[in-house]
């Protein structure tokens, strides 16, 4: 009897341990993005109205490869009132890691990026600002 | 038998000390308070002149009668002001449909910030722009107006965006007395000025 309560309490640790650590998926992503983004799009990305946009709700309204270079690259339009700064500092990597945070745990999408899929998508957006 | 006696003791105190944060004192008059000839002299937001996202020309006259909460941020500030806008956003929510409270957020980049430029950011934010004013101006003169606030800003080219400055959300009263204040970083912090703004709130309808 003792024992079977022993092993009911420790199964009931071993659960809420699971959901307690799964709270994100992408954890390398979320610290990225915590120092990196946070600040202006908000920790649970819900964004400030039309001013820095929301980045829980983009599934749709974005591609990936549009997210990975404005990650890079920033926004610089004469158009934008508040310039999005760029981050030259993150590696391939970390930018593979957010993107995947931004869409896995805050849009809750099933899609996963690879670090060479990532890195086509930025290779071609550097070409698209020599370009210009 | 001692033992019993230590727990009534600690009964009766824990119960006592709950009483007394029950019964709220007035929210304090923050700041250098000087006396007078007898008379008490509290700490006053001093005489400002500023212009409005409409260009209009605001002074302590047009806030006088109205409680309002007041920070210093600058539109092209990449750290700490999208946080602080975000809390300034929960209040405006809160206090919306009460015609007593006003909200302030004053530019400490002037040179930048235009009033068609402050414009521009407050209807971004979709708000009433008579109830949340965004004021630029004299850049020495609203850096003379923080110091009223307590609020601490120095030019730094090596800060992000040029200047360093607190974050601190502050409630001033209808008389132009600052009554309390928040850390605009942190929600819980907000969350108690809430109250504090409630409090005050009641003081005027009782009175």
């Amino acid at each position: 009897m003792k024992a079977t309560r022993l092993k009911f309490i420790f199964l009931a640790f071993v659960v809420f341990f699971f959901f307690s650590c799964n709270e994100a998926k992408y954890m390398q992503g979320k610290r990225t993005y915590d120092m990196v983004c946070a600040d202006c799009h908000m920790e649970d990305g819900s964004g400030v109205k039309n001013l820095y946009p929301a980045l829980k709700t983009i599934n749709t309204s974005i591609t990936t490869s549009e997210l990975a270079c404005i990650i890079r690259y920033g926004i610089n339009k004469e158009s934008s009132l508040i310039k999005m700064p760029p981050n030259p500092a993150l590696k391939s990597v970390d930018i593979t890691n957010i993107v995947n945070y931004i869409l896995g745990d805050l849009n809750g999408s099933k899609e996963e990026y690879t670090l060479n899929e990532i890195e086509v998508m930025l290779e071609k957006c550097k070409e698209a600002s020599k370009e210009q | 038998m001692k033992l019993s006696i230590v727990y009534l003791t600690l009964l009766i105190l824990t119960y006592v000390s709950c009483q007394s944060a029950q019964t709220k004192h007035p929210l304090p008059k923050l700041g250098h308070t000087i006396i007078e000839q007898g008379d008490t002299i509290y700490h006053t937001i001093g005489q400002f002149n500023l212009l409005s996202q409409d260009s209009v020309q605001i002074g302590n006259s047009d806030l006088s009668g109205y409680i309002y909460v007041s920070d210093f941020f600058f539109m092209n500030c990449p750290t700490i002001c999208p946080i602080v806008m975000k809390q300034m956003l929960r209040l405006y929510k809160k206090y919306e449909a009460n015609p007593s409270v006003k909200l302030v957020s004053h530019t400490l980049d002037p040179k930048r910030d235009t009033p068609s430029a402050l414009k521009q950011y407050a209807n971004n934010l979709e708000i009433d722009h008579t109830k949340w004013l965004f004021l630029t101006g004299d850049k020495e003169h609203i850096y003379d107006i923080k110091d009223d606030y307590f609020i601490a800003a120095v030019e730094d080219s090596e800060a992000p965006g040029g200047i360093t400055h607190s974050g601190q959300i502050i409630l001033v009263d209808k008389k132009g007395h600052v009554r309390s204040f928040a850390e605009g970083t942190d929600p819980m912090k907000v969350e108690h000025l809430m109250e504090d703004i409630d409090q005050l709130l009641k003081e005027y309808e009782s009175n």
